[in-house]
């Protein structure tokens, strides 16, 4: 089987469409969302129906809830929360009866997959550094667990002894003896310096897992936002994945 | 808790954090650091950490190990020191950072900057010559008569004759193959000759809207799109 995981798609249809197609071409069998489909970007609208229609598994994002009027913005920053404004007036009514039936957390197959944190989901925790790595490896007893919300790509694992590797590989092959705690990486709004999308695919034939990047037209979703008079900052990062 | 950075051929591949009290290193996957490479022996070293120092020791290997370049049986390691074993370079800090993309000034980190800047100085090279001849222009990639053409008429044609407005090469090709058509802000490539094709980022292409950055290739030769944004 060959599973692929995206997540922190933040309304950029753009990136959302370059997907899918790659998904066709990787002959992917079974697609999971990690949540955060709203915010920031442009499409809330078609690409929560997109999602719904390619993902078997989706779960819920902290943009997502608060797009739901499940929790409020005053912890977002400036710009997140000005989007967030904005977001919540374009939903439709049927985006939000989509979204209402995301879920929060989802097992299988020994995975574990979250949007935030495995330590407490709700409570949208960052892991940011290897105290948060370590923290969380407690958290859960699966195999892998995987994440998205800091837009940042990243394949830690530990061994039954409590060594840590963090790899600096794009594909790692998941070994017996080791547990690990991935980044899924962002579809619409990259932050590691790589523009491109991010997502991860996971072969359970060979056993390799790898950060699949995928360039897309963020021209066109900078012009979209452009028109929309959103922040400059929030159209800029785009182009540099920052 | 101390750390080994462990690169090859000085690209970080992976940092190794460990509490243990003996790490080993070798080729084979019952090691805690594993070097896959035919350069590596088996069990290739031993790294041992005391209360106050950790001390290196080569297992006897085929092809030795090396202590900042020189060739050692047993060393004590002092932070920053480097530790090779093939085409591998094992970096020893005392004490582990504590943060995820610490590859710092290294591997991944290096590539996205140089990208990144790349990405940047290209976008600045668009601007400047859109600005310069202010109108969206066509760049000759490979096989162009000129550098650059600016689109500055409402039609400019594309083709073998000497009557089109930009000259392109290939035996397959029409007089005139296609034209490039402002329309509003927005330029459409249309394909119009019977005998050759118009491509663009390497599809055929009969009626196209050029978007920054396309590649443009009719027969053998290659134009880049570069849209005024100004």
């Amino acid at each position: 089987m060959k599973y692929a995981f995206f997540s922190d798609v933040h309304a950029n249809f753009e990136a959302l469409k370059a997907f899918a197609i790659d998904l066709q071409n990787e002959r992917i069998d079974k697609v999971f969302f990690l949540g955060d489909a709203v915010g920031y970007g442009p499409n809330p609208n078609e690409c929560v129906e997109m999602i719904d229609r390619i993902a078997h598994v989706k779960l819920i994002g902290n943009h997502d809830y608060a797009a739901l009027g499940l929790m409020e913005t005053e912890y977002f920053n400036q710009y997140a929360a000005e989007a967030m404004s904005w977001t919540r007036n374009s939903l439709s009514k049927e985006t939000i009866a989509i979204l209402s039936k995301f879920q929060i957390s989802h097992t299988f197959d020994n995975i574990l997959i979250v949007h935030s944190s495995p330590r407490e989901p709700e409570m949208w925790h960052y892991i940011l550094g290897m105290t948060d790595v370590e923290e969380n490896f407690k958290h859960f007893t699966q195999k892998i667990c995987l994440v998205g919300h800091t837009h940042r790509p990243f394949i830690v694992s530990i061994d039954s002894k409590g060594n840590c590797i963090i790899s600096n590989k794009p594909e790692e092959k998941i070994l017996p003896g080791r547990r690990y705690l991935i980044n899924i990486g962002s579809l619409g709004q990259p932050r590691d310096g790589d523009p491109r999308s991010c997502y991860v695919i996971y072969d359970t034939k060979t056993q390799i897992i790898r950060h699949k990047r995928v360039a897309y037209d963020y021209d066109a979703t900078q012009k979209r936002m452009a028109a929309l008079g959103m922040p400059e900052y929030l159209i800029e990062r785009l182009a540099v994945g920052r | 808790m101390p750390e080994i950075i462990v690169k090859f051929e000085d690209k970080v591949i992976e940092r190794f954090l460990t509490e243990k009290k003996r790490v080993t290193i070798g080729r084979t996957p019952d090691n805690d650091i594993v070097l896959d490479n035919r350069g590596v022996s088996r069990r290739h070293a031993i790294i041992e950490f005391g209360d106050k120092q950790a001390v290196v020791i080569d297992n006897e290997s085929l092809n030795g190990t090396f202590l900042n370049s020189r060739k050692i049986t047993e060393e004590i390691l002092k932070d920053n020191d480097t530790i090779t074993i093939a085409k591998y370079n094992l970096i020893y800090h005392q004490e582990a950072r504590r943060d995820l993309d610490a590859f710092g000034v290294d591997g991944t980190m290096l590539l996205e900057t140089k990208k990144q800047k790349e990405l940047i100085a290209k976008d600045k090279m668009s601007k400047k010559l859109t600005a310069e001849t202010g109108c969206s222009i066509l760049l000759g990639e490979s096989g162009a008569e000129k550098e650059m053409f600016p689109l500055a008429h409402s039609v400019v044609t594309i083709g073998r004759s000497k009557l089109a407005n930009i000259k392109a090469k290939g035996v397959f090709l029409s007089s005139v193959q296609a034209k490039i058509v402002k329309e509003g802000n927005d330029f459409w490539l249309v394909n119009i000759g019977k005998k050759g094709k118009t491509k663009v980022n390497g599809e055929d292409v009969d009626k196209y809207m050029l978007k920054n950055d396309d590649l443009i290739q009719v027969g053998k030769t290659v134009f880049r799109y570069i849209e005024n944004r100004a």
